[in-house]
């Protein structure tokens, strides 16, 4: 059984609309859980709002603001590293690059978020460490900011959409998976391995 | 026309494999006419390879620390027969060393024990494995060209996701039996044929797969349950597949010797 609940809210010439998509909850079935949240804003004018500015200070937590606050580093430092590409060279692009993981490395801090956040950001780590120094194409850049831009506006996404953004960036010719997982498949009884 | 039978071995490569692995199986797939997947095969893949899957997202979950994961997995591997869980670790444990740089001093100072290496780690991991038991399980049917033999008393549930995945029912209803035993036991001249192709090497799987063929041969009134339909493994894939296909699996050396007592093929991708 699944259930959606839509609300929507006017205020301002700003229409504010959450779709909260609940479950059971798979270990106390009397229970309720809810699997994912999109919220969408049109302002007066028509324009999307920025969800930052969704939640005022006193309803949302600093981690989503800063993790929020990262994401739009990352996209600069990955704007500034197709720029590299197109007009100072590759050196440059890496370096960009390079300043981004370190930026991601911290953003996986904010996993608390959710899973959907989490699968996410900790296959955008994958991609670039296991690029094992080698520079990004243009193309892959894109990718990842692709990715980026899916988390920025929609920072409760749902493990299932997470996964399908994960699949994106393999892809979009990035690994990001932890390779060495692979080996578990085949751990059945040494009798029976196939 | 070609046609390729695709076993479960290459199905866990093309879905839950993603990189060079996956590419040489899906190649391989491409490269016939037309490609089929029984959907034996997916039962397989759910029992076996993708619940190893959610077996180390679940430990990594619920101990919430690499190091106690590693722990507990040594423990299971000191048991006889577990070498290739041994190996698996000692990959896991060495890769590990490496992801390590994921965190950092500072991170720590600044975020606290979330940060720490190994819950970063156990986390990386277990996020990894979610992406990977979600995409792989989407994928199952879609590796090749058709998807044959469905199976009434096997029902595809869907994997529940939460903190821990749920696979959900692994095995069959066999009740009365298998749904592919009135197939089985009209042809006793090809499973005769089967039998005698098993080595006899003395493994635990091929003495299995042995009995259940005797017994599907000279029993042919007992109904075939859900754990003999288990023990038949491999001689399905030579049964059912098509007359002139390739049987397209990484484990050539089990499934060769089935698929000729038959007249069939068995390949490798690679």
């Amino acid at each position: 059984m699944t259930h959606s609940d839509e609300t929507a809210i006017s205020s301002g010439g700003m229409t504010s609309s959450t779709l909260a998509t609940i479950v059971p909850d798979p270990h106390t079935p009397s229970m309720l859980t809810v699997q994912s949240i999109t919220t969408s804003v049109t302002g007066g004018s028509g324009g999307l709002v920025d969800m930052a500015d969704l939640y005022p200070d006193t309803q949302i937590s600093a981690g989503l603001r800063s993790a929020l606050a990262q994401l739009d580093d990352i996209d600069g430092l990955l704007v500034e590293g197709l720029g590299g590409l197109r007009d100072e060279g590759i050196i440059a692009s890496d370096d960009a690059v390079q300043r981004a993981q370190a930026v991601l490395r911290e953003l996986f801090c904010f996993r608390w978020l959710g899973d959907g956040f989490g699968q996410v950001i900790g296959a955008l780590n994958l991609s670039l460490s296991n690029q094992d120094g080698l520079p990004l194409t243009a193309e892959q850049i894109g990718v990842l900011r692709g990715r980026i831009r899916k988390v920025r506006e929609e920072p409760f996404l749902s493990d299932q959409t997470a996964a399908q953004e994960v699949e994106q960036l393999a892809e979009g010719g990035l690994n990001p998976f932890a390779t060495e997982l692979f080996a578990f498949a085949d751990v059945g009884d040494d009798d029976s391995v196939r | 026309m070609t046609t390729a039978f695709v076993d479960t071995t290459v199905l866990t490569d093309a879905v839950l494999k993603p990189g060079p692995r996956a590419r040489s199986a899906l190649n391989a797939i491409q490269t016939f006419d037309r490609s089929e997947l029984p959907v034996y095969a997916i039962k397989e893949f759910k029992a076996g390879p993708l619940s190893y899957y959610v077996w180390l997202h679940n430990k990594l979950s619920l101990t919430g620390s690499f190091r106690k994961t590693a722990e507990a997995i040594r423990r299971m591997a000191a048991t006889p027969r577990r070498n290739l869980l041994r190996t698996a670790l000692e990959a896991l444990e060495a890769a590990a060393n490496r992801r390590g740089q994921l965190s950092t001093g500072d991170l720590v100072q600044k975020y606290g024990a979330t940060a720490s290496v190994d819950r970063a780690l156990a986390d990386l991991y277990r996020l990894s494995l979610k992406s990977l038991v979600i995409g792989g399980w989407r994928k199952r049917r879609r590796v090749t060209s058709v998807v044959v033999q469905e199976l009434s008393c096997y029902e595809e549930e869907d994997p529940r996701v939460s903190t821990v995945i749920e696979l959900g029912k692994a095995k069959c209803n066999a009740a009365p039996e298998c749904s592919l035993a009135a197939a089985l036991k009209a042809k006793p001249e090809d499973l005769k044929k089967l039998r005698a192709a098993i080595p006899t090497g003395g493994r635990i799987e091929d003495a299995r797969r042995s009995q259940a063929l005797r017994q599907l041969i000279r029993r042919p009134g007992l109904p075939l349950d859900a754990k003999t339909c288990v023990h038949l493994g491999d001689a399905i894939f030579a049964f059912f597949a098509p007359a002139g296909s390739t049987i397209l699996t990484t484990n050539v050396r089990d499934h060769g010797p089935l698929a000729e007592s038959l007249g069939k093929t068995a390949r490798s991708p690679e």
